[in-house]
């Protein structure tokens, strides 16, 4: 009797530790890491925009100048004006001048951004930059160009914030994606890829 | 009785003593953000909101990275500093946010701000303005 009870126990036992094996080994497994080896797809585009005057603004004018983008909104007092502010130094640091590269601000808010309210947010960085906004539909096709990610997020006392990629893009004459510059990156790294950018 | 009174001292917490330093407000068109060093050299307390009387609608926000997104979110439990603690408010961490300005802010002005502590109280500070850096 005891021993009909100690086969029946272990065959119940064989047969928990098979089905914990096949979940084990059926688990979905987390994705890899993006490796930073794997081709990019292809980023960036031509692109119409609006410019703070409220004219279109065509990818083509910045034809043989290199570039810069970042992704931001005008209602954003931390990261956005400190990511413009440091691309600003970092220009000036490699001291050839504003035309060494261009950087470009493209709001992720393109329904309070207005072409007036991004005029008024960029000349407070005292040093020439591009603002571009437009209607969602032309915001969201350069988004998608960029692989870039914004989404509004309701706020206690404010309408809302804007959670967005805050990875920088460099771009050369042709438009063609060099480099990322990423949140983390430290200063030596982002000079050095800008100075090749300029170069 | 002797006991009485140690365990008494054991069980009320210390005053807190926390110090604002380092306040700078960086200026925008619309909007600010202030940052400054909280350093507590007593017991623990929490800045639980600030006011700017007068400026605009002053909000405790922390800003998060993670896979290159920024995230903003309203820090709506306040910012607790620990006994003997010092807690930084620092562009792309924690910081205050200043929207509908009633005026724009001139670089070189000062404006002030009132910390609402949960066991200090209020403090009022004064912050030099400048523009983005």
């Amino acid at each position: 009797m005891n021993l009909r009870f100690l086969r029946i126990g272990l065959w119940v036992l064989v047969g928990l530790v098979a089905v914990a094996g096949l979940i084990i080994t059926l688990r979905p497994r987390p994705a890899a890491p993006v490796s930073t080896q794997q081709p990019m797809p292809e980023i960036g585009g031509p692109f119409t925009l609006t410019g703070t005057d409220g004219e279109p603004f065509s990818s083509r004018q910045l034809a043989g100048t290199p570039f810069v983008i970042f992704f931001g909104f005008t209602h954003c007092p931390d990261v956005c004006p400190n990511t413009l502010a440091r691309l600003a130094r970092l220009r000036r640091t490699i001291g050839k001048g504003d035309e060494t590269f261009a950087i470009l601000f493209v709001s992720v808010d393109p329904e309070r951004d207005t072409p007036t309210e991004m005029g008024r947010y960029v000349a407070s960085f005292n040093t020439p930059m591009i603002a571009l906004t437009g209607t969602p539909a032309t915001v969201d096709q350069v988004k998608r160009a960029y692989g870039v990610y914004s989404a509004k997020v309701p706020q206690a006392r404010v309408d809302y914030s804007v959670d967005h990629t805050a990875t920088i893009f460099l771009m050369d004459t042709r438009g063609k994606f060099v480099a990322t510059i990423t949140p983390d990156e430290g200063d030596a790294s982002a000079l050095a890829k800008l100075r090749n950018l300029a170069d | 009785m002797l006991a009485a009174l140690l365990l008494g001292a054991c069980h009320s917490e210390p005053a807190p003593l926390v110090t604002v330093n380092d306040a700078q407000v960086v200026a925008l068109p619309s909007s600010a953000a202030a940052y400054f060093k909280l350093a507590n050299s007593g017991g623990r307390d929490r800045l639980l909101s600030v006011e700017a009387p007068r400026v605009g609608q002053a909000s405790l926000h922390e800003t998060s990275m993670s896979g290159g997104i920024m995230r903003m979110r309203a820090l709506t439990d306040g910012i607790e500093i620990p006994q003997g603690a010092t807690v930084l408010l620092s562009p792309s961490g924690k910081h205050v946010m200043i929207q509908g300005l009633a005026k724009p802010l001139a670089a070189g002005s000062a404006i002030r701000l009132t910390l609402k502590f949960e066991r200090q109280g209020l403090v009022t500070i004064t912050a030099p303005v400048g523009g983005p850096r």
